[in-house]
C-alpha cells in the first residue's frame, strides 16, 4: 500500500512539474513584447534587432523553441541569459550562497523566536506578555518591508554606524578566513535582523492560536492530572500536536530560501536570486526566468512531497491508509 | 505641491549657481590633449542598487561620486551637505508625448499643434521635478550642438490652442469637450503611460498632461500599462496618445530613426507613424549629408519641418545631476558634462595630498564584461574605462576630438554611383595596450573587420556600411558604401581591441574575458583606456587600477591644477 501511495505521489508530482514546464514556456511567450522589442535606442536599427532575435533563437518556430527549452530544462543546461550573455547556471550559482545564507538564517531566527513567543503567549493568556506578543507581532508583521528596512538602514548604518550600508563584504574584503567570515556576518546582520523582525510576528500569532487550542484539549488535562511536569505537558504533549502544521509551513518556505527576497536584496544591495528573478521577468530573459521558475517549481514539489512523508513521522495519528498501526 | 513650491526658489538658485560655475569653468578651458593622468592608483566602482543607500553612503564619506541622481529630494538633501559638491548639466534625455499620426484626430496637424500649445511644461517642471529639468520645444535635446535656438522655450498658450481648434472648425459642448466640425463629439482617448509602481514620475506626468489636454477640450484619460505591453501597442500603432522618454545622441541623425517613413515598420522607432514626403526627403539629406555644412543645413531643415508637422510633442529634458566629495580636486564640470566624467577620473587628486582610492557608485550589477555581448549601461560604465575609441568627445563643446587618432579627414571618393565616403585616421604614435604591447593601426583594422564579420548586434549599424579597411603604417583608411557625414562618428566611436586577442576569440557570444580557463578565448580585458580591471566581485564592486601605459601618462605632469 505504501509503495502504491509513493508511486502515485511521485507520478502526481511529475505531472505538476510537466504542467509547470509547459506553462513556464507559454506564459513568457504570451506576455507582450520580447527581449528585443523593449530596446529603445535610435542607433539600434530594425535590421540589428532582427539579427539579435536570430542570435537568441527567437526567429525559430515556436514548436522548435519549445523542444529546445524542454531539452534544456531536463538536462539542466539552461543556456545563456539574454541579459548577461553568461550561462544561467553560473549566474544562479553565484547568487545562491548569499540568498541561502540570508533567507535560511532569517527563517531560522524568525521561526524559532516566533514559535517560542507564541508558546509563551499561549501559556500566559490574558497577561501582559500575551498582549505584548500579540501587539508586537501584529505591528511588525503589518509594516511594509522596505519601510522597516530603510528605517533600520538610516538608524544603524547612518546615524549610529554600527553596520555597513551595502553588500555582503567590505571593499576590499579582509584577508584571512576568520576575519572574512566575521566581515560577512557583520554585513548580513542588519538584513537578517530586519527579516527576523518582520517574520517572527506571523509565527508567534499562528503558534499562539494553535497552542491555545491544544492546551484546552482533554489530553492536556489528563497529562496534568497524571502529575507530569509543566514543561513535559507543554512541549511533550501539547506542542507535539501542533508540529504538523508548523512543519508544513516550514517545508513550504524552502522554495522561498532560493527565490530570495527582492526588496531586502534591493534595499541592502545584496547579490541574490530575488533581484535576478525580477530582472529576468521584466527583461523577458526567457532562459533565466524559465530556469529559475522551473527550479522553484521543482523545490516546491519536492518540499510538498517531503512534507507528506514527514507528517507520518511526527504525528502518529497520520498514517497512510492500510499501513500497519 | 506646497513643498514643491517651497523648493522651487532653492532649486532655481542651485541651478543658476551650478550653470554659472560650469560656464565659468567652460570659459577657463584648457588643452585637453595635455592633460596628465590618471593620477589615482585605484578606482573602485561600488555596486549599490538602492538610491537611498547611495545617498547615505555619500553622506558617510563611503562614496566619492554618485552619478545620475534623479530624485529631487536626493538632490536637495545632498546639495545641503557641506562635504559634497553638486554638479548639474543639460542631458540627452528628452521626454515626448507621442501622437498616433495615422488615426483621427491626430492625423490633423492643427490638432497636434493645439495639443502642443495646451501642455503647461513649466508647471510639470516645477511640480514634478522641483525645477531639475527644463521644458523643451525641440525634437533634439537643447544640449545638442545641433538643436534649434529657443529649444527650451515653454510654448504653453491655451488661448492660442483654442483659437487653432476653432479655426479648424471644432466647437465645444456643454461639458467643455471638443465637438468635430461634423457635429460629432470627439471620442474618449487613452493616453498610455507606464505603471505608477514602476515609473511614478512618468505616471504623474501623464496625469498632468491629460489634465492640460482636457482643459482645452480633448477627452483624454490615462491608461497605465506594463512597459512591455505599452511598447508592443506603440509598435503596432494600436494607440492614440502615449508618453515616452528617449535617450538621444548628440547628433541629429537619430531624427531619421524617429520620423522617416522607412522606419514606420515593425521594430522601427517611427512610433508616431509619421509619413511626410518633404520630411522624408530632408531626413534623407540629413542621413546622407556629404559634409558638416550639408548636415547642418539638413538638420535645421528637418527641425523646421518637424516644428510645422508636430508629429510628437516635446515636453521636457532632464538634467544630469551628480555629486562629488570635496575631498577631491581637479574636478571637471561644464554645462554639458557633470563631474562624474572621464576627465575628472583622469585628473582627480585628493585635496589633502594623501594617496586614496576614489570610490564611485555603480547603480547596478554590470552582469557581463564581454564587450561584444554587454548591453547594459552599467557594463559599459566599466568597459568605458578600459577601452578607447579613435575619437573622443570634447566635454566643453560635445564636438569630436582626438583620442587614439591624432587627426582625421573625411572625403568623398569615386564618382557617380560609385561615390563613397573615405575616412582617413592617423593613429597616434607610441600608443600601448594595458599589457604593454604596442597599439597600431592594424589593431583598429582588425577591430572593424571582427565586428563586421561577426555582425555583433551592438555595433552592427556602425560597421554594416564598411566596404574595406586598410592600414598603412600609422594611417588607417576606411572606405564606406555610399556617402554620409555620420560614418565618421560610426567608425570613430567604436571601442578598439587588440588584434592578438580578437584572433583568439573562438565564440564572441560566450567569451568571458574574466574566465581564466579561456574556453572561448583569452582571458583578461586588454584595452588602452585609463583604467584596467583588477578584481570584479559580482554584487560587490569592480576594483580598477591605473593603466600604467595610458597615453596621457606620457604628458608632462602640470604644476597647477586644471580648475
Amino acid at each position: 500500500m505504501k509503495r502504491r501511495w509513493l508511486t502515485g505521489r511521485i507520478l502526481s508530482s511529475l505531472g505538476v512539474l510537466a504542467a509547470v514546464l509547459v506553462l513556464n514556456f507559454l506564459l513568457f511567450r504570451i506576455m507582450p513584447g520580447d527581449p528585443v522589442s523593449t530596446i529603445i535606442d535610435p542607433n539600434f536599427s530594425p535590421e540589428a534587432k532582427a539579427h539579435l532575435r536570430a542570435l537568441y533563437g527567437l526567429d525559430k518556430p515556436l514548436v522548435q523553441q519549445f523542444f529546445i527549452y524542454i531539452r534544456q530544462m531536463l538536462t539542466f543546461r539552461f543556456g545563456l541569459s539574454f541579459l548577461s550573455g553568461k550561462p544561467v547556471w553560473d549566474e544562479l550559482l553565484s547568487r545562491l550562497p548569499g540568498t541561502l545564507a540570508l533567507m535560511a538564517s532569517s527563517m531560522v531566527f524568525s521561526s524559532v523566536l516566533g514559535i517560542w513567543l507564541g508558546v509563551k503567549a499561549a501559556l500566559n493568556r490574558g497577561k501582559f506578555i500575551e498582549r505584548l506578543v500579540l501587539r508586537a507581532g501584529a505591528i511588525t508583521a503589518s509594516f511594509p518591508g522596505f519601510f522597516v528596512q530603510l528605517v533600520l538602514l538610516m538608524l544603524f548604518a547612518r546615524e549610529f554606524p554600527l553596520f555597513p550600508l551595502r553588500g555582503s563584504v567590505s571593499v576590499p574584503p579582509p584577508d584571512g578566513g576568520l576575519t572574512l567570515t566575521l566581515d560577512y556576518v557583520w554585513h548580513l546582520a542588519l538584513p537578517v535582523f530586519s527579516l527576523t523582525l518582520m517574520g517572527f510576528g506571523g509565527w508567534a500569532l499562528y503558534v499562539r492560536n494553535l497552542m491555545v487550542r491544544a492546551l484546552g484539549e482533554d489530553f492536556v488535562l489528563m497529562a496534568r492530572a497524571r502529575g507530569l511536569s509543566e514543561s513535559r505537558v507543554v512541549y511533550g504533549h501539547a506542542f507535539r500536536t501542533i508540529l504538523p502544521p508548523i512543519l508544513t509551513i516550514l517545508l513550504m518556505s524552502v522554495p522561498g530560501l532560493v527565490s530570495g527576497a527582492v526588496i531586502t536584496e534591493s534595499v541592502f544591495s545584496l547579490h541574490g536570486v530575488g533581484t535576478f528573478l525580477l530582472e529576468a521577468v521584466s527583461g523577458h530573459d526567457y532562459p533565466a526566468a524559465g530556469a529559475a521558475f522551473y527550479l522553484l517549481a521543482l523545490m516546491t514539489v519536492v518540499s510538498n512531497f517531503f512534507a507528506d512523508l514527514v507528517y507520518g513521522m511526527v504525528d502518529p495519528r497520520v498514517r497512510i491508509e492500510g499501513e500497519n498501526r | 505641491m506646497r513643498q514643491a513650491k517651497r523648493l522651487l526658489p532653492f532649486a532655481c538658485l542651485l541651478l543658476c549657481a551650478v550653470l554659472a560655475a560650469s560656464a565659468a569653468c567652460a570659459a577657463a578651458r584648457f588643452d585637453l590633449q595635455k592633460v596628465y593622468g590618471p593620477r589615482i592608483e585605484r578606482l573602485c566602482m561600488v555596486i549599490i542598487t538602492n538610491p537611498d543607500a547611495q545617498v547615505l553612503a555619500a553622506e558617510n564619506g563611503d562614496l566619492d561620486i554618485i552619478s545620475d541622481i534623479t530624485r529631487p529630494s536626493d538632490i536637495d538633501r545632498l546639495s545641503s551637505d557641506p562635504k559634497l559638491s553638486m554638479s548639474l548639466a543639460r542631458g540627452f534625455h528628452a521626454f515626448f508625448l507621442l501622437l498616433n499620426n495615422k488615426t483621427a484626430p491626430w492625423n490633423d496637424k492643427n490638432l497636434r499643434k493645439a495639443a502642443a500649445l495646451a501642455i503647461d511644461r513649466n508647471n510639470i517642471v516645477r511640480t514634478i521635478f522641483s525645477g531639475y529639468c527644463e521644458p523643451i520645444n525641440s525634437w533634439l535635446p537643447p544640449v545638442s550642438p545641433w538643436a534649434m535656438a529657443d529649444s527650451a522655450k515653454n510654448i504653453y498658450d491655451p488661448a492660442e490652442a483654442r483659437a487653432l481648434l476653432k479655426k479648424a472648425g471644432y466647437t465645444w459642448n456643454l461639458a467643455g469637450m471638443l465637438v468635430r466640425p461634423n457635429g460629432q463629439p470627439l471620442p474618449k482617448m487613452k493616453l498610455l503611460a507606464p505603471l505608477a509602481s514602476v515609473a511614478p514620475t512618468t505616471a504623474e506626468l501623464a496625469e498632468q498632461t491629460a489634465d492640460s489636454l482636457r482643459a482645452v477640450g480633448f477627452p483624454v484619460d490615462v491608461d497605465p500599462l506594463d512597459f512591455s505591453a505599452m511598447i508592443a501597442k506603440l509598435d503596432r500603432k494600436d494607440y492614440s496618445l502615449a508618453v515616452l522618454a528617449w535617450s538621444m545622441g548628440r547628433n541629429p541623425d537619430s531624427l531619421y530613426s524617429f520620423y522617416h517613413s522607412a522606419m514606420d515598420v515593425a521594430g522601427g522607432y517611427n512610433m508616431t507613424g509619421t509619413r511626410d514626403k518633404k520630411l522624408d526627403a530632408a531626413l534623407l539629406r540629413l542621413r546622407y549629408a556629404r559634409d558638416r555644412q550639408a548636415a547642418q543645413k539638413a538638420s535645421a531643415e528637418c527641425q523646421k519641418l518637424l516644428a510645422d508637422l508636430v508629429p510628437s510633442v516635446p515636453i521636457y529634458s532632464r538634467f544630469s545631476v551628480s555629486v562629488i566629495s570635496k575631498r577631491w580636486k581637479n574636478v571637471l564640470t561644464t554645462d554639458k558634462t557633470t563631474a562624474d566624467n572621464m576627465w575628472t577620473l583622469i585628473m582627480a587628486e585628493p585635496r589633502d595630498g594623501k594617496k586614496r582610492r576614489l570610490n564611485m557608485v555603480l547603480a547596478d550589477e554590470p552582469r557581463s564584461l564581454n564587450p561584444f555581448a554587454a548591453s547594459s549601461a552599467y557594463s559599459w560604465q566599466v568597459l568605458g574605462m578600459i577601452y578607447e575609441s579613435l575619437l573622443g568627445t570634447d566635454p566643453f563643446t560635445l564636438e569630436d576630438m582626438p583620442a587614439l587618432a591624432a587627426s582625421w579627414s573625411v572625403r568623398t571618393a569615386g564618382a557617380g554611383s560609385g561615390e563613397h565616403t573615405e575616412l582617413v585616421f592617423k593613429i597616434r604614435r607610441g600608443l600601448k595596450w594595458n599589457d604593454g604591447s604596442p597599439l597600431t593601426a592594424d589593431d583598429v583594422k582588425a577591430t572593424i573587420e571582427f565586428l563586421k564579420k561577426n555582425s555583433v548586434p551592438r555595433f552592427f549599424d556602425s560597421v554594416k556600411s564598411v566596404r574595406s579597411v586598410s592600414a598603412n603604417g600609422d594611417v588607417l583608411t576606411v572606405r564606406m558604401d555610399g556617402v554620409s557625414y555620420w560614418y565618421l562618428d560610426n567608425i570613430g566611436g567604436l571601442p578598439c581591441f587588440p588584434s592578438k586577442v580578437l584572433a583568439k576569440i573562438s565564440d564572441w557570444q560566450n567569451w568571458n574575458p574574466l574566465d581564466k580557463s579561456a574556453r572561448y578565448g583569452p582571458s583578461g580585458l586588454v584595452g588602452c583606456g585609463p583604467f584596467m580591471v583588477e578584481e570584479y566581485r559580482p554584487g560587490e564592486y569592480v576594483m580598477m587600477k591605473k593603466n600604467p601605459f595610458y597615453r596621457m601618462l606620457s604628458n608632462p605632469r602640470p604644476g597647477s591644477a586644471a580648475k
